[in-house]
């Protein structure tokens, strides 16, 4: 049974679609073969001229057909050319008559003819077949190999999220196999929040209706809970794939295991904690010996040493606003900042930030052009923070004498803050960085302006959990218009 | 008379400005710099105030706190905690601690609270 399998799936030519064994061998035995049995036949059963020219045509007909589409146009060829040397054969002995063995050998000819254009014709299919299913099959190899050898993990479903590829490192990176015809969900099963740890409940719906909605999920981070050995932190992105008709065939996951990288921001994080606890001692110390300088030169004071004490003053306040700088950055980075709410008037927090600052600084003028009472519920001295940083960029950015133009209005349920200045102004295309940790426009002008490009990141996150937005309108030369809002009460 | 304060604090640059800022202000100060011995310096020099850093080393501030505001003699005694920690204000405040205060404080603000806190105890 075996034999007579073997010999069928040899036989068969769809089977060998896509081999290249063009060879000619098998087409010189067969046609051979077939001519000799018909010859043994004819001989023997004495067939009659008609009958025999029939079978003689067909049966070689359908053997070339057949070798052209199982080898080729060799095979092909070979079949045509063994059958026209039967044809002649048969002409030479058979037919005494020159007239008859000319016409003959015309017919057999053109016969000939005919057939070796259909072993062209089919035996060039037959290789333009095998050409193509031999780069879908490359191409293949090559998809598996990139997968492979790609540093994320990969999967790629279809548009009801089952698993159609994936390669071996999401098998690594979750702990669990994985195989094709799986279901999207049992991945997101495994998904804890990074903050909690508490499991993903509404990924699998919110999945889909993105991926409904076309939607990209970029580098969204969870945690994955092993038993055996720590946590892994991962970065998952999703990208549905759509066809020309805009309609979703296929998503792509990748997932990145960022475990060493969490563990090393979380080292960083634990230091700057650290870091800007411990400088909170020696400023103290610090701040209690100035104080104690300045009142043992009070007894002979000279405008020399009032200069010394106020700067001695002055640089330990900036020195203790760096300290804050650094703790505020790590309660972010750490998701520790909390707010502490209570309810106040936010137009007289603005007249007397502003009163405290015309005290301290008196080179630039602070103008309110509208202060419309507003009572908000907000963390009074994050928001004071937020309004001394935008302020103080003003100052900073400004020529001395300019004037600083300060807004408060009600608009659409939230109280609207804005700062205006006629300072060095910002690119359009830093709009948005400018919010960014460590990021200062106008490192490249040639005027340096101190600071770490920690204060509008800072005031952007205390103003993301107020429920609030920051934004600037600005242009290079023409000065800028910070705004923010938060909900009134 | 003047009134009396314990700075109760490891740490020598804070203690030492802190003192001879105080004494500056009239105050008789003694330091105990480490937590150990405290209970005997605080009966023998029966202080108006006692300022205690929260972290010293070996000594959590807040088992002193809690000590001192069980034992009958010492309860009346004000008591300011002193921490670079203001997440800690909570648990300062349920240990007894009278007034929190977060470094870098401001030093008119330990001034008025050294007027303030003294000028209430005998």
């Amino acid at each position: 049974m075996k034999m007579v399998n073997r010999l069928f799936t040899f036989i068969h030519p769809i089977r060998h679609l896509g081999e290249k064994n063009y060879t000619g061998k098998y087409a010189f035995i067969v046609t051979l073969g077939s001519a000799i049995l018909l010859e043994i036949i004819n001989s023997t059963f004495t067939l009659e001229q008609s009958v025999f020219s029939v079978i003689a045509i067909f049966w070689f007909m359908i053997l070339i057909i057949y070798f052209s589409f199982r080898f080729g146009t060799n095979g092909g060829t070979m079949a045509v050319v063994i059958t026209l040397g039967y044809y002649f054969y048969i002409i030479i002995i058979r037919d005494n008559n020159p007239t008859q063995v000319n016409q003959s050998i015309r017919s057999a000819l053109f016969l000939g003819l005919a057939y070796q254009s259909i072993a062209f014709v089919i035996g060039h299919l037959k290789q333009r077949i095998d050409h193509l299913l031999e780069q879908e099959t490359l191409q293949k190899q090559h998809l598996q190999i990139i997968m492979k050898q790609l540093p994320d993990g990969l999967i790629i479903t279809d548009n009801q999220g089952n698993i159609t590829h994936n390669n071996d490192h999401v098998k690594k990176i979750l702990h669990t196999p994985i195989h094709k015809g799986l279901n999207i969900s049992h991945i997101t099963s495994l998904l804890h929040t990074p903050n909690t740890r508490r499991p993903v409940q509404k990924l699998q719906s919110s999945w889909l209706s993105t991926l409904r909605s076309k939607r990209t999920i970029v580098n969204q981070e969870y945690v994955i809970k092993s038993k055996n050995s720590s946590d892994k932190h991962i970065t998952l992105s999703i990208t549905p794939i759509c066809n020309h008709q805009g309609q979703l065939i296929a998503s792509v996951m990748t997932i990145r295991d960022t475990t060493i990288q969490k563990e090393s921001e979380q080292r960083k994080d634990d230091f700057i904690n650290m870091a800007s606890h411990e400088l909170k001692t020696p400023i103290t110390s610090l701040k209690l010996y100035i104080k104690v300088l300045e009142n043992h030169i009070k007894s002979f004071p000279t405008p020399k040493t009032k200069q010394i004490t106020k700067s001695l003053k002055d640089q330990a306040e900036k020195l203790q606003d760096l300290a804050h700088v650094l703790l505020d950055v790590s309660y972010i980075q750490t998701g520790k900042l909390k707010l502490h709410k209570t309810t106040f008037r936010l137009d007289q927090l603005i007249s007397e930030i502003i009163t405290e600052m015309q005290a301290k600084d008196k080179t630039h003028h602070h103008q309110i052009e509208t202060l419309q009472p507003l009572k908000v519920h907000a963390d009074k001295l994050r928001i004071s923070q937020v309004i001394t940083n935008i302020l103080a960029n003003a100052v900073k950015y400004t020529n001395i004498n300019d004037t600083i133009n300060i807004r408060l209005t009600r608009s659409n349920g939230h109280a609207l803050i804005s700062v205006k200045d006629n300072g060095i102004g910002i690119p359009k295309n830093q709009h948005q960085k400018i919010f960014d940790r460590l990021y200062q426009a106008n490192r490249t002008s040639q005027k340096s302006y101190p600071g770490m490009g920690m204060g509008l990141y800072i005031a952007k996150e205390i103003i993301d959990k107020h429920g609030g937005n920051i934004w600037v309108e600005s242009k290079p030369k023409k000065g800028s218009n910070f705004h923010f809002s938060i909900p009134v009460e | 008379m003047p009134k009396r304060i314990i700075i109760i604090e490891d740490d020598r640059g804070v203690y030492e400005a802190m003192s001879i800022l105080l004494e500056d202000e009239g105050y008789d100060v003694l330091v105990v710099p480490n937590g150990t011995n405290y209970a005997k310096h605080i009966s023998a020099y029966k202080p108006h105030l006692i300022f205690l850093d929260m972290l010293l080393s070996g000594v959590d501030g807040r088992d002193i706190c809690r000590h001192l505001k069980n034992d009958a003699n010492t309860q009346s005694i004000p008591v300011t905690m002193i921490s670079a920690h203001p997440s800690a204000k909570d648990s300062i405040t349920k240990c007894g601690a009278d007034h929190f205060l977060a470094k870098p404080f401001d030093i008119d603000e330990l001034l008025d609270l050294a007027q303030r806190f003294t000028s209430k105890t005998n």
